[in-house]
C-alpha cells in the first residue's frame, strides 16, 4: 500500500503542475 | 444573549484589534524586505538566516515569476507530504517513542500527512493513542509551522500584484517562506507557549503517567491486531472488549509547543484526541480566550499589512471591515441558539433559563470549564479562521448553532480566515465584488488600481468554484456509496450533516468535524485526502496567477468613474458577495441536513 499512496501524493502533484501550465496558457493566450 | 455574552465578544474584538495593528506593521516590513533582496532583521537571526540560503542555495535576489513561484509552493508542499507519509510508517523504530506507538497503517498515514501540509489538520486519528512524541514534533508540528509560512507567502505575493507595477514577478518563495517562519511565526509561538506553560500546558517528554481513581470503571476498549493496528467490523467501526478498571492513563507529552503554532497557524491539529477541550491543551478560560485571539491574530494582521504594503491603509481597513461584520454577525447567531437551548425540554417543562444557579441553555458537548459563551465564540472563530481546533462538539450544538460553523467553512474561511488564506481568499471576493459593480455602472472594473480583466476573472471563477465542487461532489460520492454510508453514526439529517460537514471542512482547509462519522476508514482517508490536496492548492494556483498578471499592470489613478473600495458601501458590497455566493452554493445542501434539523426540532414541540 506504501507504493500506491506514495504513488497518489505524486499523482497529486503531477495534476496540480497541469494545472498551473493550464492557466499560463490561459494567460499566454489573453 | 447575555450581558456576559456581549461583553465577551466586544472584549474580544477590542483586543484583537489591538494586538493585531502592531502586529501589522512589523509584519509588512517582513513582507515588503522579501521583495526588495535584502536581509531585514540585523544580528543573529539575520546571519542565520543568510546560513539557511547559503546552505540551500537560494538566490534572494531572485523574482519568482508567478508560475515559477507556484512550483516552489507545490514542490515544497509535495515533498513535505512524503517526509509526513513516511515518518508515520517508521515511527515504531524511531526515536522519542516512550509508549511504543506503532506504525500509522498506510491509508491514516496519507490522510494525515496531506492534512497537516494543506493546513487542515484534519484528524481521523487520537493523537495519544497514534502518534509519538517525535512524529508530533518532527512531521506534525514541523507542517504546522510550514503550511502557515505557505499560505502568509502567497498572501505577500497576492498583495505584492497589487502593489507592483510593471513587474514581471511576485517576490521569491522560498524567501517569503523562510521569513514567514523565522520572524512570525516562531517568535509569537515561543511567546504563546511560555504563556500556555504559565497557566498548566504540559510540556515533557515523560511516559504516560497512572493515576489510581477513587471509583472502579467499566469501558470499552479498542481492540489491536498483533502489529498495534486497531480492529474494525465490516462497516469500519473499531472492535472493542469490555475492561474495567480503577487507574487512570495521563497521556504526556510536548503538547504546550504544539499548541502554540497550533492556534497561530490556523492549524488545529490537537496534540490530544479532546483537542483544546483537553486541561493540557487548554488549562484555564485565560488560555481560552488566548487561543481564541492567537487564532485570529495573524489573519487580522495581515488586512492592515495588505493596507499598508499597497500604500492605501483604508483599503485594509474596509478587508477587516467585511470580516468583521460577518464575524460579530455568526456569533452572535451561534451564541444565541445555544444560550436558548433545546425547545423539545422547554416543553417538557425543563427549566433552561440562565440564571446564577445554572449555566442554562444547551450545555450538551460544552467543556463545562468554559460554558456556553466561550464555547459558541471559540466554534465561530475556529471555523471562520481555517483552523479547526475545538474546545466543545460541535455535533452536539443545536440544529442553528451547528449551521453556524459549517457555513463559516463553507464560506470559504475568508471570515478571518486561515493564516494567508483568509486574506487572499478574501480579496478574490473583492475581485468578484468589483466585477459586479463594473457589471452594473457599465466600466471596466478596477481594484486597487488595477483593471480586472478576462484573465483575473476566469481565474478568481476557478477559486470560487474549485472548494464548492468538492465539498458538494464530495459530499455526493460519500451519500451515494455504501462505503460513505457505513462511517455514519447518527441516520437521517443529522447523518447527511456529518457527511456534509466532514467533506465542507476537507475542502476549505478547516479540520474540525461533527462527531459521529467514523472517518478513520480507507474510503474517508482516501477520499478527505483528494478533497484537501486540491482545495489547497488548486486555489493556491489561481491566486498566484491573478498575482502575476496584476503585477505586470500599470497602476492607475482613481477617476471620477472609479468604484471606491474603501466606503461602507464597498464593505457592503463585498459582504453581500461573500454571503450570496455561499448562499447559493450550499443552501440547497444545508436544507437536507442542519435546516432540516431545526424543523424537525420545532415540530417535535
Amino acid at each position: 500500500m506504501d507504493f500506491v499512496y506514495t504513488a497518489a501524493i505524486i499523482a497529486f502533484f503531477v495534476l496540480t503542475l497541469g494545472l498551473v501550465a493550464g492557466c499560463a496558457k490561459l494567460e499566454r493566450k489573453r | 444573549m447575555t450581558g456576559q455574552a456581549w461583553f465577551t465578544l466586544a472584549l474580544f474584538v477590542a483586543v484583537l484589534l489591538a494586538l493585531s495593528f502592531p502586529l501589522a506593521i512589523y509584519m509588512a516590513r517582513i513582507g515588503d524586505a522579501a521583495a526588495t533582496g535584502y536581509i531585514p532583521i540585523k544580528g543573529f537571526a539575520g546571519k542565520f538566516e543568510r546560513l539557511i540560503y547559503r546552505v540551500s542555495g537560494i538566490n534572494i535576489a531572485e523574482d519568482m515569476a508567478w508560475t515559477r513561484y507556484a512550483l516552489a509552493v507545490l514542490l515544497f508542499n509535495a515533498l513535505g507530504v512524503l517526509v509526513v507519509y513516511l515518518l508515520q510508517r517508521v515511527q515504531l523504530w524511531l526515536p522519542l517513542n516512550p509508549q511504543g506507538m506503532a506504525n500509522v497503517s498506510p491509508d491514516s498515514a496519507f490522510n494525515t500527512a496531506v492534512s497537516f501540509a494543506t493546513n487542515t489538520n484534519w484528524q481521523a486519528y487520537s493523537g495519544e493513542s497514534t502518534m509519538s512524541y517525535f512524529t508530533q514534533m518532527a512531521a506534525l508540528a514541523v507542517q504546522n509551522f510550514f503550511s502557515a509560512a505557505t499560505g502568509i507567502a502567497v498572501a505577500f505575493a497576492l498583495i505584492r500584484g497589487f502593489a507592483r507595477r510593471s513587474a514581471q514577478g511576485i517576490g521569491n518563495f522560498w524567501v517569503d517562506l523562510t521569513r514567514s517562519t523565522l520572524y512570525i511565526l516562531l517568535p509569537l509561538s515561543l511567546l504563546l507557549s511560555v504563556i500556555f506553560m504559565s497557566q498548566g500546558a504540559i510540556q515533557n517528554f515523560d511516559a504516560y503517567k497512572t493515576a489510581t481513581t477513587l471509583e472502579s470503571l467499566t469501558y470499552e476498549n479498542p481492540k489491536v491486531d498483533a502489529a498495534g493496528q486497531p480492529l474494525k467490523d465490516a462497516k469500519g467501526n473499531p472492535i472493542t472488549e469490555t475492561l474495567t478498571t480503577h487507574t487512570q492513563t495521563l497521556a504526556m507529552g510536548p503538547v504546550a509547543s504544539q499548541e502554540a503554532i497550533k492556534m497561530l497557524g490556523t492549524n488545529g491539529g490537537g496534540f490530544f484526541n479532546a483537542n483544546s477541550a483537553h486541561p493540557y491543551e487548554n488549562p484555564t478560560p485565560l488560555t481560552n480566550f488566548v487561543q481564541m485571539l492567537s487564532i485570529f491574530l495573524i489573519p487580522a494582521a495581515l488586512c492592515f499589512v495588505f493596507g499598508r504594503m499597497v500604500s492605501d491603509t483604508r483599503q485594509g481597513w474596509a478587508v477587516l471591515s467585511a470580516m468583521t461584520v460577518i464575524f460579530v454577525f455568526m456569533a452572535v447567531v451561534a451564541i444565541a441558539a445555544e444560550q436558548q437551548g433545546n425547545p423539545i425540554l422547554t416543553h417538557l417543562g425543563v427549566d433552561q433559563s440562565h440564571t446564577a444557579m445554572q449555566a442554562g441553555g444547551n450545555m450538551e458537548g460544552k467543556e463545562s470549564r468554559f460554558g456556553i459563551v466561550a464555547s459558541a465564540l471559540f466554534a465561530t472563530i475556529t471555523t471562520g479562521a481555517s483552523c479547526g481546533a475545538v474546545n466543545a462538539a460541535h455535533d452536539s450544538f443545536t440544529p442553528l448553532g451547528g449551521l453556524v460553523p459549517m457555513w463559516l467553512i463553507q464560506l470559504g474561511e475568508v471570515v478571518f480566515g486561515g493564516v494567508g488564506s483568509g486574506l487572499y481568499g478574501m480579496l478574490i471576493f473583492a475581485i468578484m465584488a468589483v466585477f459586479i459593480a463594473g457589471l452594473m455602472i457599465g466600466r471596466t472594473p478596477e481594484y486597487i488600481g488595477k483593471k480586472i480583466e478576462s484573465f483575473e476573472m476566469k481565474m478568481t471563477s476557478i477559486v470560487i468554484l474549485v472548494t464548492p465542487f468538492l465539498a458538494l461532489v464530495g459530499t455526493a460520492v460519500a451519500a451515494m456509496t455504501e462505503q460513505g454510508r457505513l462511517g455514519i453514526a447518527n441516520p437521517g439529517a443529522h447523518g447527511f450533516s456529518e457527511i456534509l460537514y466532514a467533506v465542507s471542512s476537507a475542502a476549505n482547509n478547516n479540520g474540525s468535524a461533527f462527531a459521529g462519522l467514523s472517518a478513520n476508514t480507507p474510503f474517508y482517508n482516501s477520499l478527505l485526502a483528494v478533497v484537501m490536496w486540491f482545495g489547497r492548492y488548486a486555489f493556491i494556483v489561481p491566486v498566484l496567477a491573478i498575482a502575476g498578471s496584476l503585477a505586470k499592470k500599470k497602476r492607475i489613478e482613481a477617476t471620477a468613474g472609479t468604484l471606491p473600495t474603501h466606503g461602507p458601501l464597498f464593505v457592503a458590497m463585498l459582504v453581500g458577495t461573500v454571503v450570496l455566493v455561499g448562499a447559493l452554493t450550499y443552501v440547497p445542501a444545508l436544507a437536507l441536513g442542519p435546516v432540516i434539523e431545526q424543523l424537525q426540532m420545532l415540530a417535535a414541540q
